[in-house]
Protein backbone atom coordinates (compact mmCIF):
# COMPACT_ATOMS: atom_id res chain seq x y z
CA UNK A 1 0.00 0.00 0.00
CA UNK A 2 1.94 3.62 -1.18
CA UNK A 3 1.84 5.86 1.61
CA UNK A 4 0.53 3.57 4.02
CA UNK A 5 0.87 3.05 7.69
CA UNK A 6 0.58 0.36 10.26
CA UNK A 7 -3.37 0.08 11.38
CA UNK A 8 -4.47 1.13 14.81
CA UNK A 9 -3.13 -0.02 17.96
CA UNK A 10 -5.53 -3.28 18.47
CA UNK A 11 -5.44 -4.96 21.88
CA UNK A 12 -8.09 -6.80 23.17
CA UNK A 13 -9.63 -10.57 23.67
CA UNK A 14 -11.00 -12.04 20.51
CA UNK A 15 -14.33 -12.53 19.45
CA UNK A 16 -16.55 -14.70 21.11
CA UNK A 17 -17.98 -17.56 19.22
CA UNK A 18 -20.55 -15.63 17.62
CA UNK A 19 -19.22 -11.97 16.82
CA UNK A 20 -16.66 -14.45 14.45
CA UNK A 21 -19.12 -15.97 12.89
CA UNK A 22 -21.23 -12.46 11.92
CA UNK A 23 -17.68 -10.88 11.16
CA UNK A 24 -16.95 -13.35 8.84
CA UNK A 25 -20.96 -13.29 7.26
CA UNK A 26 -20.39 -9.64 6.81
CA UNK A 27 -16.73 -9.87 5.49
CA UNK A 28 -17.47 -12.23 2.92
CA UNK A 29 -20.66 -10.66 1.77
CA UNK A 30 -18.67 -7.25 1.17
CA UNK A 31 -15.56 -9.62 -1.04
CA UNK A 32 -18.73 -11.34 -2.81
CA UNK A 33 -20.13 -7.29 -3.51
CA UNK A 34 -16.74 -5.84 -4.28
CA UNK A 35 -16.58 -8.60 -7.21
CA UNK A 36 -19.38 -6.49 -8.80
CA UNK A 37 -18.52 -3.24 -7.93
CA UNK A 38 -17.57 -0.38 -9.47
CA UNK A 39 -13.99 0.31 -8.17
CA UNK A 40 -12.00 3.50 -7.65
CA UNK A 41 -8.77 4.35 -6.03
CA UNK A 42 -8.39 6.98 -3.82
CA UNK A 43 -5.41 8.86 -2.53
CA UNK A 44 -6.45 10.47 1.02
CA UNK A 45 -4.11 12.26 3.48
CA UNK A 46 -1.29 10.73 1.34
CA UNK A 47 -2.42 6.87 2.06
CA UNK A 48 -3.89 5.13 -0.62
CA UNK A 49 -7.21 3.44 -0.83
CA UNK A 50 -9.35 1.86 -2.81
CA UNK A 51 -12.84 2.18 -2.89
CA UNK A 52 -15.42 -0.48 -4.08
CA UNK A 53 -18.87 0.39 -4.23
CA UNK A 54 -21.82 -1.82 -5.61
CA UNK A 55 -24.40 0.25 -5.27
CA UNK A 56 -25.16 2.97 -7.63
CA UNK A 57 -27.41 4.92 -5.65
CA UNK A 58 -25.77 4.70 -2.47
CA UNK A 59 -22.26 5.64 -4.46
CA UNK A 60 -24.36 8.48 -5.54
CA UNK A 61 -25.19 9.87 -2.16
CA UNK A 62 -21.50 9.49 -0.93
CA UNK A 63 -19.87 10.01 -3.33
CA UNK A 64 -19.88 14.46 -3.92
CA UNK A 65 -17.90 14.82 -0.66
CA UNK A 66 -15.28 12.43 -1.73
CA UNK A 67 -14.98 12.20 -5.71
CA UNK A 68 -11.75 14.74 -5.75
CA UNK A 69 -10.16 12.57 -4.11
CA UNK A 70 -9.95 9.50 -7.01
CA UNK A 71 -6.78 8.92 -8.39
CA UNK A 72 -6.88 7.56 -11.65
CA UNK A 73 -3.14 6.42 -11.54
CA UNK A 74 -3.35 2.95 -9.18
CA UNK A 75 -4.35 -0.50 -10.88
CA UNK A 76 -6.49 -2.70 -9.28
CA UNK A 77 -6.49 -6.46 -9.00
CA UNK A 78 -9.84 -8.77 -9.16
CA UNK A 79 -8.99 -9.84 -6.23
CA UNK A 80 -8.77 -7.98 -2.98
CA UNK A 81 -5.40 -8.39 -1.33
CA UNK A 82 -4.78 -7.56 2.51
CA UNK A 83 -2.14 -5.04 1.15
CA UNK A 84 -4.31 -2.90 0.00
CA UNK A 85 -6.57 -1.33 2.46
CA UNK A 86 -10.26 -1.60 1.01
CA UNK A 87 -13.48 0.10 1.82
CA UNK A 88 -16.33 -1.70 0.37
CA UNK A 89 -20.26 -0.21 0.23
CA UNK A 90 -23.12 -2.23 -0.79
CA UNK A 91 -26.49 -2.89 0.12
CA UNK A 92 -28.76 -5.68 -0.42
CA UNK A 93 -30.36 -8.66 2.00
CA UNK A 94 -29.27 -8.94 5.51
CA UNK A 95 -30.80 -10.43 8.48
CA UNK A 96 -31.55 -8.56 11.21
CA UNK A 97 -28.64 -7.51 13.22
CA UNK A 98 -28.47 -9.88 16.34
CA UNK A 99 -27.83 -7.61 19.11
CA UNK A 100 -30.25 -5.02 20.51
CA UNK A 101 -30.22 -1.18 20.36
CA UNK A 102 -28.88 -1.64 24.18
CA UNK A 103 -25.96 -3.20 22.85
CA UNK A 104 -24.68 -0.28 20.82
CA UNK A 105 -22.18 2.23 22.72
CA UNK A 106 -20.49 5.34 21.72
CA UNK A 107 -21.47 6.16 17.94
CA UNK A 108 -23.10 2.82 17.65
CA UNK A 109 -20.19 0.70 18.78
CA UNK A 110 -20.86 -3.16 19.06
CA UNK A 111 -19.56 -3.55 21.75
CA UNK A 112 -19.83 -7.72 21.48
CA UNK A 113 -18.05 -7.14 17.56
CA UNK A 114 -15.23 -4.97 18.76
CA UNK A 115 -12.32 -7.18 20.00
CA UNK A 116 -9.44 -8.15 18.48
CA UNK A 117 -8.61 -7.27 14.94
CA UNK A 118 -12.45 -6.01 14.58
CA UNK A 119 -14.31 -2.68 15.10
CA UNK A 120 -18.11 -2.51 14.22
CA UNK A 121 -20.64 0.17 14.35
CA UNK A 122 -24.24 0.19 13.41
CA UNK A 123 -27.12 2.45 13.16
CA UNK A 124 -29.51 2.09 16.04
CA UNK A 125 -32.38 1.62 13.50
CA UNK A 126 -30.47 -0.97 11.54
CA UNK A 127 -29.88 0.72 8.27
CA UNK A 128 -26.53 0.71 8.23
CA UNK A 129 -23.40 -1.20 9.63
CA UNK A 130 -19.39 -0.34 9.18
CA UNK A 131 -17.43 -3.09 10.46
CA UNK A 132 -13.56 -2.73 10.08
CA UNK A 133 -11.10 -5.73 10.17
CA UNK A 134 -7.45 -4.89 10.95
CA UNK A 135 -6.66 -8.30 9.47
CA UNK A 136 -8.09 -7.70 6.32
CA UNK A 137 -7.23 -4.25 5.84
CA UNK A 138 -11.19 -4.00 4.67
CA UNK A 139 -14.18 -1.71 5.83
CA UNK A 140 -17.36 -3.20 5.67
CA UNK A 141 -19.95 -0.28 4.93
CA UNK A 142 -23.24 -1.89 4.29
CA UNK A 143 -26.45 0.23 3.90
CA UNK A 144 -29.92 -0.93 3.89
CA UNK A 145 -30.26 1.11 0.35
CA UNK A 146 -29.80 4.97 0.40
CA UNK A 147 -32.44 5.09 2.90
CA UNK A 148 -29.82 4.11 4.93
CA UNK A 149 -27.39 7.25 4.21
CA UNK A 150 -28.12 10.07 6.53
CA UNK A 151 -27.60 13.36 5.86
CA UNK A 152 -24.51 13.50 7.41
CA UNK A 153 -23.51 10.78 5.66
CA UNK A 154 -23.47 12.63 2.86
CA UNK A 155 -21.51 15.79 4.42
CA UNK A 156 -18.61 13.16 6.03
CA UNK A 157 -18.96 10.28 4.12
CA UNK A 158 -17.83 6.95 5.50
CA UNK A 159 -16.11 8.75 7.83
CA UNK A 160 -15.94 6.06 10.96
CA UNK A 161 -14.15 3.44 7.95
CA UNK A 162 -11.79 6.33 7.03
CA UNK A 163 -11.09 6.63 10.70
CA UNK A 164 -10.12 3.07 11.03
CA UNK A 165 -8.78 3.13 7.71
CA UNK A 166 -6.05 6.13 7.78
CA UNK A 167 -5.44 5.70 11.66
CA UNK A 168 -2.01 4.79 12.14
CA UNK A 169 1.41 6.07 14.99
CA UNK A 170 1.90 9.50 13.20
CA UNK A 171 -1.79 10.21 12.45
CA UNK A 172 -5.47 11.60 13.49
CA UNK A 173 -8.67 11.99 12.08
CA UNK A 174 -10.00 15.59 13.81
CA UNK A 175 -12.86 17.18 14.67
CA UNK A 176 -12.16 21.06 13.25
CA UNK A 177 -11.99 23.56 10.37
CA UNK A 178 -8.06 23.95 8.60
CA UNK A 179 -7.72 27.37 6.77
CA UNK A 180 -4.95 29.16 5.19
CA UNK A 181 -3.37 31.00 2.24
CA UNK A 182 -0.26 30.32 0.85
CA UNK A 183 0.13 26.59 1.86
CA UNK A 184 0.10 27.64 5.74
CA UNK A 185 -2.89 26.72 7.36
CA UNK A 186 -4.71 27.21 11.41
CA UNK A 187 -6.68 24.46 12.84
CA UNK A 188 -10.15 25.93 14.28
CA UNK A 189 -11.13 23.48 17.38
CA UNK A 190 -13.93 24.01 19.16
CA UNK A 191 -17.49 22.14 19.68
CA UNK A 192 -20.26 22.35 17.54
CA UNK A 193 -21.80 25.56 16.99
CA UNK A 194 -18.06 27.25 17.90
CA UNK A 195 -18.17 28.85 14.66
CA UNK A 196 -16.23 26.23 12.30
CA UNK A 197 -17.84 25.89 9.63
CA UNK A 198 -19.06 29.63 9.02
CA UNK A 199 -15.80 31.13 9.48
CA UNK A 200 -14.87 28.49 7.05
CA UNK A 201 -17.27 29.21 4.51
CA UNK A 202 -16.08 33.04 5.14
CA UNK A 203 -12.70 32.20 4.03
CA UNK A 204 -13.27 29.82 0.97
CA UNK A 205 -15.49 32.95 -0.11
CA UNK A 206 -12.79 35.55 0.44
CA UNK A 207 -10.02 33.64 -1.37
CA UNK A 208 -8.02 31.62 1.25
CA UNK A 209 -7.50 27.75 1.31
CA UNK A 210 -10.01 25.49 3.40
CA UNK A 211 -8.82 22.11 3.97
CA UNK A 212 -12.31 21.28 5.87
CA UNK A 213 -14.48 22.87 7.52
CA UNK A 214 -15.76 20.25 10.02
CA UNK A 215 -13.01 16.73 10.19
CA UNK A 216 -9.18 16.86 9.05
CA UNK A 217 -6.70 14.01 9.08
CA UNK A 218 -3.25 15.35 10.98
CA UNK A 219 -0.05 14.12 10.50
CA UNK A 220 3.17 14.66 12.11
CA UNK A 221 6.18 14.12 9.42
CA UNK A 222 9.46 15.25 10.29
CA UNK A 223 8.57 17.30 12.87
CA UNK A 224 5.66 19.06 10.50
CA UNK A 225 2.29 18.91 11.65
CA UNK A 226 -0.14 18.61 8.39
CA UNK A 227 -3.98 18.69 8.02
CA UNK A 228 -5.32 16.72 4.78
CA UNK A 229 -8.53 17.48 3.35
CA UNK A 230 -11.34 14.14 4.02
CA UNK A 231 -14.16 15.88 2.55
CA UNK A 232 -15.30 18.66 0.05
CA UNK A 233 -18.48 19.58 1.81
CA UNK A 234 -19.14 22.67 3.80
CA UNK A 235 -22.25 22.49 6.31
CA UNK A 236 -24.43 25.73 6.08
CA UNK A 237 -27.08 27.36 7.66
CA UNK A 238 -28.03 27.87 11.88
CA UNK A 239 -27.82 24.98 13.93
CA UNK A 240 -30.55 23.89 15.71
CA UNK A 241 -31.32 19.89 17.35
CA UNK A 242 -33.09 18.12 14.30
CA UNK A 243 -34.51 14.68 14.70
CA UNK A 244 -33.14 13.10 18.13
CA UNK A 245 -30.61 16.26 18.22
CA UNK A 246 -28.62 15.65 15.24
CA UNK A 247 -27.26 18.28 13.05
CA UNK A 248 -28.95 19.16 10.41
CA UNK A 249 -27.40 21.81 8.73
CA UNK A 250 -27.73 22.15 4.76
CA UNK A 251 -24.11 20.54 3.47
CA UNK A 252 -22.79 22.38 0.11
CA UNK A 253 -20.54 20.84 -1.98
CA UNK A 254 -17.43 22.79 -2.58
CA UNK A 255 -16.92 23.17 -6.48
CA UNK A 256 -20.13 22.01 -7.17
CA UNK A 257 -22.47 24.12 -5.04
CA UNK A 258 -20.42 26.74 -4.30
CA UNK A 259 -17.41 27.99 -6.63
CA UNK A 260 -13.84 27.33 -5.22
CA UNK A 261 -11.99 23.74 -4.34
CA UNK A 262 -11.15 22.08 -1.27
CA UNK A 263 -7.33 22.29 -0.75
CA UNK A 264 -5.65 18.82 -0.22
CA UNK A 265 -2.88 19.86 2.44
CA UNK A 266 -1.94 22.37 4.52
CA UNK A 267 1.08 23.18 6.81
CA UNK A 268 -0.38 23.84 10.11
CA UNK A 269 0.99 26.88 11.85
CA UNK A 270 -1.70 27.26 15.05
CA UNK A 271 -4.61 26.17 16.76
CA UNK A 272 -7.44 28.70 17.01
CA UNK A 273 -10.34 28.51 19.40
CA UNK A 274 -13.59 30.18 17.49
CA UNK A 275 -16.01 31.28 19.62
CA UNK A 276 -19.12 33.91 18.68
CA UNK A 277 -18.13 37.16 20.17
CA UNK A 278 -20.23 39.72 18.68
CA UNK A 279 -19.34 43.12 17.58
CA UNK A 280 -18.26 44.58 14.60
CA UNK A 281 -14.42 42.85 13.82
CA UNK A 282 -12.98 39.77 15.17
CA UNK A 283 -9.97 39.38 17.72
CA UNK A 284 -7.11 37.13 18.93
CA UNK A 285 -5.66 36.60 22.04
CA UNK A 286 -2.70 33.99 23.32
CA UNK A 287 -4.38 30.58 24.59
CA UNK A 288 -2.92 27.96 26.35
CA UNK A 289 -1.67 24.85 24.82
CA UNK A 290 -4.19 23.22 27.49
CA UNK A 291 -7.10 25.04 26.41
CA UNK A 292 -6.10 24.06 22.78
CA UNK A 293 -6.68 20.70 23.92
CA UNK A 294 -9.50 20.76 25.77
CA UNK A 295 -11.13 22.55 22.47
CA UNK A 296 -9.43 19.82 20.26
CA UNK A 297 -9.52 16.70 22.28
CA UNK A 298 -12.94 16.27 23.66
CA UNK A 299 -14.84 16.84 20.67
CA UNK A 300 -12.71 14.25 18.31
CA UNK A 301 -12.40 11.32 20.26
CA UNK A 302 -16.29 11.30 21.55
CA UNK A 303 -16.83 11.93 17.73
CA UNK A 304 -14.95 8.37 17.88
CA UNK A 305 -16.58 5.15 18.28
CA UNK A 306 -13.28 3.31 19.71
CA UNK A 307 -10.19 5.22 21.83
CA UNK A 308 -7.30 3.65 21.01
CA UNK A 309 -5.32 5.51 23.46
CA UNK A 310 -2.61 6.50 21.31
CA UNK A 311 -5.18 8.99 19.75
CA UNK A 312 -5.25 11.48 22.92
CA UNK A 313 -1.08 11.12 22.96
CA UNK A 314 -1.47 12.57 19.16
CA UNK A 315 -3.83 15.93 20.00
CA UNK A 316 -1.70 16.36 22.89
CA UNK A 317 1.19 16.38 20.36
CA UNK A 318 -0.72 19.02 18.21
CA UNK A 319 -1.69 21.05 20.93
CA UNK A 320 1.94 21.15 22.16
CA UNK A 321 3.43 21.66 18.64
CA UNK A 322 1.51 24.65 17.64
CA UNK A 323 0.89 28.28 19.43
CA UNK A 324 -3.11 28.67 20.24
CA UNK A 325 -5.15 31.35 20.06
CA UNK A 326 -9.10 32.62 21.29
CA UNK A 327 -10.41 33.69 18.07
CA UNK A 328 -13.13 35.80 19.30
CA UNK A 329 -15.65 35.92 15.88
CA UNK A 330 -17.22 39.69 15.19
CA UNK A 331 -19.05 40.32 12.07
CA UNK A 332 -16.10 39.89 9.87
CA UNK A 333 -16.83 36.25 10.40
CA UNK A 334 -12.60 36.13 11.49
CA UNK A 335 -11.09 36.78 7.65
CA UNK A 336 -9.20 39.62 8.75
CA UNK A 337 -7.82 37.34 12.15
CA UNK A 338 -6.78 35.02 10.22
CA UNK A 339 -5.20 36.78 8.17
CA UNK A 340 -3.42 38.55 10.83
CA UNK A 341 -2.17 35.09 12.45
CA UNK A 342 -1.39 33.21 9.29
CA UNK A 343 0.49 36.63 8.06
CA UNK A 344 2.72 36.91 11.94
CA UNK B 1 -7.00 2.74 38.84
CA UNK B 2 -8.18 4.39 36.01
CA UNK B 3 -11.91 3.72 34.64
CA UNK B 4 -11.51 2.07 31.14
CA UNK B 5 -12.79 4.85 29.61
CA UNK B 6 -10.54 7.57 30.88
CA UNK B 7 -8.05 9.09 28.85
CA UNK B 8 -6.12 11.99 29.75
CA UNK B 9 -3.13 14.11 28.87
CA UNK B 10 -0.92 17.24 30.80
CA UNK B 11 0.37 20.15 28.89
CA UNK B 12 1.99 22.78 30.99
CA UNK B 13 0.87 21.82 34.92
CA UNK B 14 -2.37 21.04 33.39
CA UNK B 15 -4.21 17.74 32.73
CA UNK B 16 -7.04 17.20 30.81
CA UNK B 17 -9.23 14.32 31.42
CA UNK B 18 -12.35 12.73 29.29
CA UNK B 19 -14.23 10.17 30.80
CA UNK B 20 -15.55 8.90 27.20
CA UNK B 21 -18.28 7.11 28.86
CA UNK B 22 -20.87 10.38 29.92
CA UNK B 23 -18.76 12.60 27.67
CA UNK B 24 -17.63 14.89 30.29
CA UNK B 25 -14.42 16.05 30.23
CA UNK B 26 -11.95 18.00 32.97
CA UNK B 27 -9.26 20.45 33.74
CA UNK B 28 -7.07 19.36 36.86
CA UNK B 29 -5.38 22.54 37.67
CA UNK B 30 -3.53 24.09 40.86
CA UNK B 31 -1.42 21.22 42.49
CA UNK B 32 -4.20 18.72 40.24
CA UNK B 33 -1.64 18.03 37.76
CA UNK B 34 0.53 16.74 39.99
CA UNK B 35 -1.29 14.98 42.86
CA UNK B 36 -2.84 12.99 39.54
CA UNK B 37 0.40 11.86 38.40
CA UNK B 38 1.65 10.81 42.04
CA UNK B 39 -2.14 8.90 41.46
CA UNK B 40 -1.18 7.05 38.49
CA UNK B 41 2.83 6.65 39.90
CA UNK B 42 0.88 4.14 42.67
CA UNK B 43 1.47 6.73 45.70
CA UNK B 44 -0.72 6.65 48.19
CA UNK B 45 -2.84 9.26 49.44
CA UNK B 46 -1.00 9.40 52.95
CA UNK B 47 2.36 9.20 51.13
CA UNK B 48 1.48 12.24 48.94
CA UNK B 49 0.75 14.34 51.86
CA UNK B 50 3.75 13.29 53.91
CA UNK B 51 6.25 14.28 50.52
CA UNK B 52 4.09 17.22 50.01
CA UNK B 53 3.76 18.74 53.46
CA UNK B 54 7.59 18.97 53.28
CA UNK B 55 8.41 19.89 50.08
CA UNK B 56 5.60 23.22 51.02
CA UNK B 57 6.33 23.15 54.74
CA UNK B 58 2.57 22.09 54.76
CA UNK B 59 0.67 20.56 58.43
CA UNK B 60 0.61 17.01 57.31
CA UNK B 61 -2.87 16.24 58.24
CA UNK B 62 -3.98 19.46 57.14
CA UNK B 63 -2.66 18.64 53.22
CA UNK B 64 -3.80 14.78 54.01
CA UNK B 65 -7.43 16.43 54.22
CA UNK B 66 -7.16 18.14 50.48
CA UNK B 67 -5.42 15.33 49.19
CA UNK B 68 -8.35 13.16 49.83
CA UNK B 69 -11.05 15.50 49.41
CA UNK B 70 -9.61 15.88 45.74
CA UNK B 71 -9.35 11.79 45.31
CA UNK B 72 -13.06 11.89 46.82
CA UNK B 73 -13.92 14.36 43.74
CA UNK B 74 -12.32 12.03 41.43
CA UNK B 75 -14.48 9.08 42.48
CA UNK B 76 -17.36 10.70 42.57
CA UNK B 77 -16.86 11.57 38.63
CA UNK B 78 -16.01 8.38 38.17
CA UNK B 79 -12.47 8.63 36.73
CA UNK B 80 -10.84 6.45 39.32
CA UNK B 81 -12.09 3.59 40.34
CA UNK B 82 -10.96 3.22 44.06
CA UNK B 83 -13.18 4.86 46.52
CA UNK B 84 -11.16 6.47 48.69
CA UNK B 85 -11.34 6.21 52.56
CA UNK B 86 -13.37 8.68 54.21
CA UNK B 87 -11.29 11.16 55.48
CA UNK B 88 -12.21 14.21 58.38
CA UNK B 89 -11.70 17.70 56.99
CA UNK B 90 -8.37 19.10 58.96
CA UNK B 91 -7.48 22.82 58.81
CA UNK B 92 -4.15 23.75 59.34
CA UNK B 93 -0.84 25.54 57.74
CA UNK B 94 -1.06 24.42 53.72
CA UNK B 95 2.34 26.16 53.10
CA UNK B 96 3.27 26.90 49.83
CA UNK B 97 0.76 24.46 48.46
CA UNK B 98 -1.53 25.19 45.85
CA UNK B 99 -5.10 23.56 46.47
CA UNK B 100 -6.33 21.40 43.45
CA UNK B 101 -8.79 22.34 41.33
CA UNK B 102 -11.04 20.41 39.38
CA UNK B 103 -13.07 21.97 36.67
CA UNK B 104 -15.69 19.95 35.20
CA UNK B 105 -16.84 20.28 31.31
CA UNK B 106 -20.08 19.09 30.20
CA UNK B 107 -21.05 21.36 26.68
CA UNK B 108 -20.78 18.10 25.23
CA UNK B 109 -22.83 15.65 26.54
CA UNK B 110 -26.03 16.65 24.47
CA UNK B 111 -23.92 16.01 21.42
CA UNK B 112 -22.56 12.83 22.48
CA UNK B 113 -26.01 11.65 23.95
CA UNK B 114 -27.51 12.78 20.28
CA UNK B 115 -26.12 9.25 19.50
CA UNK B 116 -27.23 6.04 21.02
CA UNK B 117 -24.96 6.19 24.04
CA UNK B 118 -25.20 3.59 26.69
CA UNK B 119 -22.64 2.01 29.03
CA UNK B 120 -21.81 -1.17 27.49
CA UNK B 121 -19.30 -3.68 29.15
CA UNK B 122 -16.90 -5.75 26.62
CA UNK B 123 -17.88 -8.72 28.18
CA UNK B 124 -21.99 -8.22 28.16
CA UNK B 125 -24.60 -7.66 25.83
CA UNK B 126 -24.13 -9.17 22.27
CA UNK B 127 -22.94 -11.86 21.76
CA UNK B 128 -23.38 -12.86 25.47
CA UNK B 129 -27.10 -12.61 25.62
CA UNK B 130 -28.89 -12.86 22.19
CA UNK B 131 -31.75 -10.35 22.26
CA UNK B 132 -35.05 -11.78 21.63
CA UNK B 133 -35.88 -10.50 18.05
Amino acid sequence: MAGGVPGPVICSPPLAPGAQAFRELVVTAALRARKSADIVALRIADADLELAIADTAVGAALLPALRHHIHPLVAHGDRHDTATTSVVVWSGPMDPFPWSRGDLGRGGAVAGLSRGPVRATAAADDTSLMLWDDEHRIACCWFAGVAGVTRWDRAAPLRTALHFALAGPHRQLVHGAVVGMGGRGVLLAGPGGAGKSTTALACLQAGLQVVGDDYAAVSFPAGRTQAWNLFRSIKVGEREAGVNGRDDRRTLIVGEDIPGSATEMLELSAVLLPRVAGGPQSSVSTASPAEALRALAPSTLLQIPYEERPSMGLLAQLARALPAYRLNLGADRGVPAIRQVLAA
Amino acid sequence: MLGDQIVHETIDGETVVINLDSGSYYSLEGSGAELWSRLLGGESPVESAAALAIQHGADVAAIGSVIAAFHRELFDQGLITAQPPDAPTVDGDLGSFETPQLHVYNDLRAHLLADPVHDVEPGAGWPAAYPAR
